[in-house]
């Protein structure tokens, strides 16, 4: 593993500031046992306003390891298209690269978290759902408050970094182009997944939705950060206080066995899946679209058919843009 | 292992279209019209008041994406304050069955009874989202209309709007018209930007274009920053409409 991407598909990072964006787009890979197909369409208000489609997608694969993301740009900020597109593959290439280091064998520690100085503690963001995460000569590392035990690369802890790392890289390139970080404002969701062992994180600011779809067919809502009550406003990760906003979740392989399918989105897809009638939508939306994604053998026709449908689909006061990554793999998680 | 397969973006004729259910639920704009229909609007003030109304209708039908999500909701204030249209309506109901000959000018200017009908309608008309369930409603915009100063108490009905947790307004613009405005009244009703213009026909129509206007650019919103806490950005008022600092 040296972590290098196997592919990567998407929206590109941008270079220059200038330049038609694509409208409507639609790519697909296969890293086995997952199947990622993604697609991203313009929103007819986008087309009304004359605005270029905000919302970017990536997925990025290094032969084990497949790091996902969804973003959606803030309507109201000029370059948020390109935030949303440097953020997804930023996050993605920074995913891999933290886990291009592998646990080191028998590098433990014992903690008496009880004891713990409180200026050894790092202020976590809220909605942290994983273990005590305590700063140790300036990097950060994960405590299990249990057994006291540190492990320097918890995947929760990785895609904290992530965020971290791809929102200071954004920092850079804003000041590169003379342009305020603000202008850049973006939600985020993200997802690395090993394949092989099949322990995930995931981690969102911002509205969208990261989904799964269990072997039941039940569908899942796997990450819940604080939401704005008023449906106009989201939370970025460019702005001041980000991290007060930022949702993080560990699932072991043995959680991620009992799914199928994985869903990330940005509010224009999830605002028309999520709220009825009828009351059980989420999971008829779910069920659906996992049985459309695998009707047609071919990975390539079904990103197509995936854009089409995000481009033409009806639903009430649904004119936003519209982003939809779906992994998945062959029925029992097995490989055949 | 590992591949990638780029989609082309042309559309092939064999690609046989996806069938995925989707939430039948829709995000709606409460817009709240507060409309002072006082004995001192007789004549010439309610017949340009109706005529503006009349107008609001007509530009809003022609939007597609305003009329789909606007629910209108028509409080008058002249003698007793009356909700004409009893409760929020569809924008398509307003447009076809709001009578605006019903607009009578008669009575004194019990704008605190009107606010008191807001508040019942802010709780039991405005849906919050509840995931799972219904989608919310985007935050409602409230245009108040007068031509004079209230003449029952008004102050605990504004502070009650003002102080909401839930389902809360940011958005409550006052327009006076004509000379017996008081200003510094105007501004402490407002919770948000607060205007004056004459009351002649030519000003009810700029207003009533204003508001249409502010109303397409609200149902246009797009995400912005934040907790939701920042009043909308209405588009400047035309000449005629002057904003009182």
């Amino acid at each position: 593993m040296n972590g290098q991407a196997s592919f990567k598909i998407g929206d590109k990072i941008p270079r220059a500031l200038e330049g038609k964006r694509q409208d409507n787009l639609g790519e697909s890979a296969k890293a086995a046992p997952f199947f990622i197909v993604g697609a991203s369409a313009r929103g007819k208000l986008h087309y009304h306003n004359d605005a270029p489609r905000d919302d970017a997608f990536a997925a990025h694969f290094n032969d084990t390891w497949l790091a996902v993301a969804v973003a959606d740009g803030a309507g109201s900020k000029a370059l948020s298209r390109h935030g949303a597109s440097f953020l997804t593959n930023r996050l993605c290439s920074r995913l891999l690269q933290a886990t291009s280091f592998s646990k080191i064998p028998g590098h433990h520690m014992t903690v008496q978290t009880e004891n713990q100085q409180a200026d050894d503690a790092v202020h976590l963001p809220p909605y942290f759902e994983g273990k005590i995460t305590v700063q140790k000569l300036g990097e950060l590392v994960v405590v299990d408050d249990e057994s006291g035990t540190i492990e320097q690369n918890h995947l929760g802890n990785i895609m904290l970094k992530a965020f971290r790392q791809a929102r200071i890289d954004l920092v850079r390139f804003a000041k590169r182009k003379g342009a305020s970080l603000e202008d850049f404002h973006s939600t985020l969701l993200g997802l690395i997944l090993n394949t092989e062992t099949m322990e995930m994180s995931v981690g969102q600011i911002g509205d969208g939705l990261i989904l799964g779809l269990d072997n039941e067919e039940k569908a899942i809502t796997l990450a819940e950060p604080p939401a704005s009550d008023d449906p106009a406003a989201s939370y970025f990760v460019t702005q001041e206080d980000w991290e007060q906003y930022l949702y993080i979740r560990e699932m072991t392989g043995e959680e991620v066995d009992h799914f199928s399918t994985f869903y990330l989105m940005t509010d224009g897809v999830a605002n028309d899946c999520q709220y009825g009638p009828p009351a059980n939508i989420l999971t008829i939306w779910a069920k659906d679209m996992d049985r459309e994604i695998r009707l047609v053998p071919s990975l390539e026709t079904t990103a197509e058919r995936l854009k089409n449908y995000l481009a033409n689909y009806k639903a009430k006061g649904s004119f936003d843009d519209r982003t939809l990554m779906v992994i998945y793999r062959n029925r029992g998680g097995k490989t055949t | 292992m590992s591949e990638r397969v780029k989609s082309d973006s042309e559309t092939t004729p064999e690609i046989v279209e996806m069938k995925v259910a989707v939430g039948e639920g829709e995000r709606r704009l409460p817009v709240y019209l507060l409309l002072d229909t006082s004995g001192s609007m007789a004549g010439a003030p309610i017949q340009a008041l109706r005529l503006g109304v009349e107008q609001f209708k007509k530009e809003i039908e022609s939007d597609p994406f305003a009329k789909e999500s606007v629910y209108m909701g028509v409080i008058t204030f002249g003698g007793e304050a009356e909700f004409v249209t009893k409760g929020l309506i569809p924008f398509d109901e307003f447009y076809s069955e709001f009578r605006t000959d019903s607009l009578v000018a008669d009575g004194q200017t019990p704008l605190g009874q009107s606010l008191w009908l807001l508040v019942e309608s802010l709780d039991k008309d405005i849906k919050s989202s509840v995931k799972g369930g219904e989608k919310g409603d985007w935050k409602p915009l409230v245009f108040i209309l007068t031509d004079g100063e209230p003449t029952d108490e008004w102050q605990e009905p504004q502070q009650v709007i003002l102080n909401r947790t839930s389902k809360k307004v940011i958005n409550m613009i006052t327009v006076g018209c004509g000379p017996r405005i008081n200003e510094q009244n105007l501004k402490d009703i407002a919770i948000g930007p607060t205007f004056k213009m004459d009351n002649d026909d030519a000003s009810f129509k700029r207003f009533f274009q204003w508001v249409s206007q502010s109303v397409r650019v609200a149902s246009k919103a797009v995400s912005q920053f934040g907790g939701g806490d920042k009043p909308a950005n209405l588009p400047p008022p035309p000449d005629g409409i002057q904003y009182i600092p």
